[in-house]
């Protein structure tokens, strides 16, 4: 009985011990974990063994999130610091983990550096040596980066590449600490990078067998990163680099650092057209190399230029082809990607892969089968449209929504390819918005039916009734609140207006305030309906609505009773105007009107804000919702700023030159223009600002360079212009890779254009404390003034009338190189001359042989400014146009036709 | 079953057990070099210690676990976290550094007066004699104000890290002073 008992609970025992070892129980407890922790590794007797299991608990904690208060981990890292006194390789690399982990929340780890600097100088072959390198720059700050050096530079150019790697890594994450620091390891880095390493594993080690294996030359991908991020601010320096890399691909053994310099390659180009014709021929052999992630990211830099000829257009398309037979599904994915992105700009090329995007439609990866039949709905015939949505119709509900958003614009583009065939695209749509789906994918499918509405008006009568159901049941008021907008946009116009005043007022009934509100303004917009019962209903309707709890509903309803009763002409103007106020100047000059009471004497004057005609608008509206193109990404360029209001840059100036508040009212600012090339010493970039009588010059200097520049000055020349010169400011000292600006300030009568030749003066020392220091002088590209910078864009109504009743005219012919397209052309010209593109004369083909440009502004003084341009491009000679302008102020007309 | 075998071990770690050293003093007087001289019994190249070396080292069959943590103000105030379990300090004094011979007594005072140092011998080398003008072992004693230590085992010796000289019959004290224990 006892001999029973016994064993029966030693068999407990044994079960409970292993179930408490066990990894995967979720009851580790904090607190335990820590008092185990810190009683262990005090002891002197604690095994190696014994320690890294607890470290291991202590880490599946911090993994999941888990965080000490400060003290205690402070406490946890100095207790841990003590297992450094074993030297067991295994303790050591769970040891690096979790300090790692518990760094953010210890206030001084100086305590590890040494010990972790012995550990990075161990012998060759320590498992735990990158773990250490890994971990030092993690814990150092700056005042310690002198003491790890030499060890950083010994460690980037170690033969063990698994060292090189992890010190190349470490270097990136110091790039934010001190990017003097590691820009010192230049050479070591470049070293790195075409360096033969050899990779050690411990095994290796132990037995001494040398096994190079060509896939591990990702040192070659780490060194490489990390040079072009250095270098990044010198694109000579950076475009030297990249074109010797791409020069000695053949030593470039690792495809990742191919695929790298591929991306470089594809962002300078994008930055910079001219270096196509450089670069254009390595992408093309990479297109042959034997990694496939080499010839499919050349094959992406390639598709994605500006410019794109034929012939290589195709053989990307054959080397595509190939890969969507690939036994690699990964292969197979990114291929049919990139085809079903390409296929927006050029189907009829695709379209010759068809037969094997057929075979993929049935892969088993289900990515690369909705991407394939995406394609196809894109490549695809009016014929095969049918048979393309029902197969796409079955795969919808297994896949993610941003797959789904990918489908449903693909469908989105097939239905304003094929109009006749919107009834098919609609129930597809209708069956997309019954599914639970995300926001984002709602928003997408109401897009494309709105879309597909305005583009195609026979459809107006099934989209709207398909999005009135859509409101009777959907979870978000967001995009009830679009929908609603929708529905009271388009539903007067509909063949049974009265359909969707009923699903609109259900609305009010049924939803919150914000829906309620939109449903209001809906209603309102059907007064427009010529149906007296429509109307008479419509007012009871909105009479009701008065009593609603919110007084924003309450607000809207009276605002659209009122307006009713102001009879239909004060209705029409109100719900449909011809042109609107621009939303982000009209909040801009609210904004500012608000800012300050004394000017609530006056009422707030609109007039000086841009206006859209609808059909700008809806331009506005349309390019957002353009798939976006097939580009490179761009490592280096900022994301363009948006312009600020003059009344912003007004009050900049002033911060910085308080002598301008004097001045007046700012008149006109200009956009940046860079008077130097990219890449050189020192970066000038210019703005000139127009006030009533002065002109004032601002010069952003960048020096680029590595020496200290003190007392620099801009010298103008401007004999030759009727300007005198009144004030410029110096700028006292610039550092190496700093930036200041500059003020020169002319007093001006008229309107004064032309080139200005420009020149910076400066003294050049080595360093700070130089004895030898130098004047020199450095010539920049002349400055410009430009009419544009004394004209504003301004928008009129009547382009045609306005033309007629100026009385001064010049004409002029001219051949603009700087344009090889006529969009090209148009952009350029609007913005050199300061005028707005009016009657939606901006719109042109890309490929269009003429165009007629109508542009218009107003001058800083007010006097309108006309120009009706014919533009006429040949293949040979390039864009050139005939330029008439307009005004009643024929020194001006002639300054301007003279200098654009 | 568990506990017996874990007796075991505990038995087999006590035959080999290892003592807990401390090498603490200003910066610069030449603890690190001490360390490696007696570890690698040969001069090695240093830099400031910007934390700790810990070395295991074997000295008449005893094993030793020696700790060097650096002198720099900014890493006094980290002593502390490695006092507990220690056998014995060796305090490194540079004796030709009289201007913050004053400071270094400080130190040593206040590490004394910690609770988890009250049981450990302390050993201190008054290093650098090889140079001229250092300081003999009585001027350093009298300026630490040694003789006024109670309840501890103490010793001074004169020494010289570069030389050798000295740190032998410093270490010898030591294990006399443990095997005692």
């Amino acid at each position: 009985m006892g001999r029973v008992r016994l064993s029966a609970s030693s068999n407990m025992s044994v079960t409970t011990y292993k179930q408490g070892d066990a990894m995967g129980s979720d009851t580790l407890d904090k607190m335990t974990v820590y008092q185990n922790c810190i009683a262990s590794f005090n002891s002197r007797k604690v095994s190696a063994r014994e320690a890294r299991s607890n470290l291991s608990k202590l880490l599946k904690l911090l993994y999941h999130g888990e965080t000490f208060p400060q003290e205690e981990a402070t406490e946890l890292f100095y207790t841990i610091s003590k297992l450094f006194q074993k030297p067991s390789p295994g303790l050591r690399q769970s040891t690096y983990l979790v300090l790692r982990e518990l760094r953010p929340s210890v206030d001084s780890t100086l305590m590890l550096v040494a010990a972790i600097m012995k550990d990075v100088q161990g012998g060759p072959g320590q498992v735990y040596r990158p773990d250490a390198l890994r971990t030092l720059v993690n814990i150092v700050d700056e005042s310690q980066l002198e003491s790890i050096d030499r060890l950083m530079r010994m460690a980037i150019v170690d033969k063990d590449g698994s060292i090189s790697s992890a010190a190349l890594v470490s270097a990136y994450h110091l790039l934010p600490i001190s990017k003097e620091s590691v820009r010192r390891w230049t050479t070591e880095i470049q070293e790195a990078l075409h360096a033969n390493k050899v990779y050690m594993s411990a095994a290796q080690a132990h037995t001494g067998i040398d096994t190079r294996n060509p896939q591990s030359a990702i040192v070659q991908y780490h060194a490489l990163g990390l040079l072009y991020r250095l270098r990044s601010h010198d694109r000579m320096a950076l475009l030297k680099m990249i074109q010797d890399m791409a020069s000695a691909s053949m030593s470039m053994r690792s495809p990742q650092a191919l695929v790298l310099l591929i991306r470089f390659i594809a962002g300078i180009v994008d930055d910079d057209p001219k270096l196509r014709p450089t670069f254009v021929q390595f992408l093309e052999s990479w297109l042959k190399h034997r990694s496939d992630m080499v010839n499919i990211e050349a094959a992406k830099a390639i598709l994605g230029m500006s410019t794109l000829l034929p012939a290589e257009a195709t053989a990307v398309v054959d080397v595509l082809r190939v890969f969507l037979g690939s036994p690699r599904a990964p292969s197979r994915f990114a291929a049919v990607r990139l085809l079903n992105r390409f296929a927006m700009q050029r189907p009829d090329l695709v379209a010759s892969c068809n037969s094997e995007l057929e075979n993929l439609i049935t892969d088993r990866n289900e990515s690369v089968a909705i991407y394939a039949i995406t394609a196809l709905l894109k490549t695809g015939t009016e014929s095969s449209v049918e048979r393309l949505i029902e197969q796409v119709g079955g795969l919808m509900n297994d896949i993610a929504d941003d797959l789904r958003a990918i489908v449903v614009d693909a469908i989105r583009s097939l239905a304003l390819k094929f109009p006749a065939k919107h009834r098919i695209v609609l129930t597809f749509f209708a069956e997309q918005l019954e599914h639970l789906a995300s926001l984002s994918l709602k928003t997408t499918v109401v897009d494309a039916l709105t879309d597909i509405m305005a583009a195609n008006p026979e459809s107006r009568d099934e989209v709207l009734s398909q999005l009135a159901d859509f409101i009777e049941d959907c979870e978000f008021p967001d995009l009830m609140v679009r929908v609603l907008h929708v529905l009271g946009q388009e539903g007067p116009l509909a063949a049974n207006p009265t359909q969707y005043v009923r699903a609109i007022y259900n609305r009010v009934v049924l939803e919150n305030s914000l829906v309620r509100a939109a449903a209001v303004s809906a209603l309102g917009k059907f007064v427009l309906v010529e149906d007296h019962d429509l109307q008479q209903s419509l007012k009871v309707l909105l009479r009701r609505c008065l009593n609603d709890e919110t007084d924003e509903v309450r607000d809207r309803a009276a605002l659209a009773l009122g307006v009713f009763d102001d009879g239909p002409e004060v209705a029409q103007a109100f719900f449909k105007p011809p042109v609107r106020l621009e939303l982000v100047s009209l909040e801009d000059a609210l904004l500012d009107y608000m800012s300050d009471p004394s000017q609530f004497s006056h009422a707030f004057d609109a007039s000086s804000i841009r206006r859209l005609t609808e059909r700008e608008r809806k331009s506005q509206k349309t390019t957002v919702v353009e798939e976006k193109p097939l580009a490179a990404p761009k490592p280096s360029t900022p994301v363009p700023q948006p312009e600020d209001s003059l009344r912003t840059v007004q009050a900049r100036l002033v911060e910085e030159m308080p002598e301008f508040s004097s001045y007046g009212n700012l008149l006109h600012t200009s956009a940046p223009q860079s008077l130097t090339e990219d890449g050189v010493e020192y970066q000038v970039v210019s703005r000139t600002h127009v006030y009533g009588d002065r002109l004032v010059v601002q010069l952003e200097v960048q020096n680029t360079f590595e020496m200290y520049l003190e007392n620099v000055e801009a010298v103008l020349d401007f004999e030759e212009l009727e300007l005198a010169c009144e004030a410029a400011t110096v700028i006292e000292k610039l550092p190496p890779h700093s930036q200041d600006t500059l003020y020169v300030i002319f007093e001006r009568a008229s309107v004064v254009l032309g080139a200005v030749p420009l020149r910076l003066r400066f003294i050049v020392k080595e360093d700070e404390s130089d004895p030898d220091a130098q004047e020199e002088e450095y010539e920049i590209n002349d400055l410009e003034l430009l009419p544009g910078d004394y004209i504003t864009p301004s928008y009129i109504g009547s382009f045609d009338h306005q033309w007629d009743e100026l009385p001064e005219e010049e004409t002029v012919t001219q051949q603009l190189p700087a344009a090889r397209t006529l969009p090209d052309a148009v952009s350029l010209l609007s913005t050199r001359l300061g005028l707005m593109a009016v009657d939606g004369s901006d719109a042109v083909e890309p490929d269009a042989g003429t165009h007629t440009l109508k542009l218009f502004g107003r001058s800083v003084d007010g006097v309108p400014v006309a120009a009706m341009v014919r533009l006429l491009r040949t293949a040979r000679s390039g864009v050139a146009g005939k330029f008439i302008f307009r005004s009643n102020d024929a020194d001006l007309l002639a300054a301007v036709a003279e200098n654009f | 079953m568990g506990s017996a075998f874990s007796s075991l071990l505990s038995r087999l770690w006590d035959s080999n057990k290892e003592h807990r050293i401390l090498i603490l003093g200003l910066d610069g007087a030449g603890k690190t070099t001490i360390l490696y001289k007696l570890q690698l019994g040969e001069v090695v190249s240093t830099v400031p210690t910007i934390g700790f070396n810990v070395e295991t080292l074997t000295y008449k069959k005893l094993q030793f676990n020696v700790w060097d943590l650096g002198g720099q103000t900014t890493i006094r105030p980290y002593w502390r976290c490695y006092y507990s379990g220690t056998a014995a300090v060796i305090f490194v004094v540079d004796s030709t550094d009289r201007d913050r011979l004053e400071i270094s007594a400080n130190e040593l005072k206040t590490m004394l007066e910690e609770d988890e140092l009250q049981d450990s011998a302390l050993l201190v080398f008054a290093n650098k004699q090889d140079q001229p003008g250092a300081l003999g072992a009585s001027e350093i004693a009298k300026a630490l104000d040694l003789s006024s230590l109670k309840d501890r085992s103490w010793t001074i010796v004169a020494c010289s890290a570069i030389r050798g000289d000295g740190l032998t019959e410093g270490l010898d004290w030591l294990v006399d002073m443990i095997k005692d224990d």
